[in-house]
C-alpha cells in the first residue's frame, strides 16, 4: 500500500475540521473520500467509504490506472490493470479491472479483440457483474 | 510510512514536475 502510493501519486489529506471549506469547493459530502488528480490540476476518479487494506490498494490502482489511460498512457495503465487483475484476486475492483484492460488494451492497439476477452472472462468469471453487462455489446466482436 | 501533504495545489504542481498524479484523502478525523 505505502509502495503503491509513494512511487505513483503525490498524496495529499485534507482533514473536515482544519479545512473543511475544500470539502465544499471539491463537493465532498462524505468521507472518507479519495480522489485522483493528474498533473493539471484535473481530477479524474474519486469513490467514497471503507474498503479492506487489499480493496484499497486495487482501488486505487484501478482508479490510477483509468487515469493513466486517459493521459493516453497505455503501456502503464495495461501493467496495473494486470496487476489488479492477477496481485487482487478476490477483491472488488477486478471485474472493472478486467473489463477496463479490454478497453486499454484496444486504446493502445486498435485491435477489438481485447474487448471480447475481457467479456469472455467477465462471464465466465463474474457472470453476475454489472461490468459483465457494461461489456455485452462486445460478443459482436468475432475472436 | 507515507509522508502526506495538506495542499492540493502544492501536489498537483509537484505532481506534473515528477510525472505523477496526485491522491487526495478528504477525512474527518475522530
Amino acid at each position: 500500500m505505502v509502495k503503491v502510493v509513494t512511487d505513483w501519486f503525490i498524496p495529499v489529506r485534507i482533514s473536515g475540521d482544519k479545512q473543511g471549506d475544500l470539502f465544499g469547493k471539491h463537493l465532498v459530502t462524505w468521507t472518507p473520500t479519495i480522489t485522483i488528480w493528474d498533473g493539471e490540476g484535473r481530477e479524474h476518479y474519486r469513490f467514497t467509504g471503507f474498503l479492506t487494506p487489499e480493496d484499497l490498494c486495487a482501488r486505487i490502482i484501478l482508479d490510477g490506472a483509468k487515469a493513466e489511460m486517459a493521459l493516453k498512457n497505455y503501456d502503464l495503465a495495461i501493467k496495473c490493470l494486470n496487476d489488479v487483475t492477477k496481485k487482487y484476486k478476490g477483491t472488488c475492483a477486478v471485474p472493472e479491472a478486467i473489463f477496463y484492460l479490454g478497453v486499454a488494451q484496444y486504446l493502445s492497439s486498435h485491435n477489438p479483440k481485447p474487448l471480447r476477452e475481457g467479456l469472455d472472462s467477465l462471464r465466465k468469471e463474474f457472470p453476475q457483474s454489472e461490468w459483465t453487462l457494461r461489456a455485452k455489446p462486445y460478443e459482436l466482436i468475432n475472436l | 510510512m507515507i509522508s502526506w501533504g495538506d495542499s492540493i495545489e502544492k501536489a498537483v504542481k509537484k505532481a506534473k514536475e515528477e510525472k505523477k498524479l496526485v491522491l487526495v484523502d478528504f477525512f474527518n478525523p475522530g
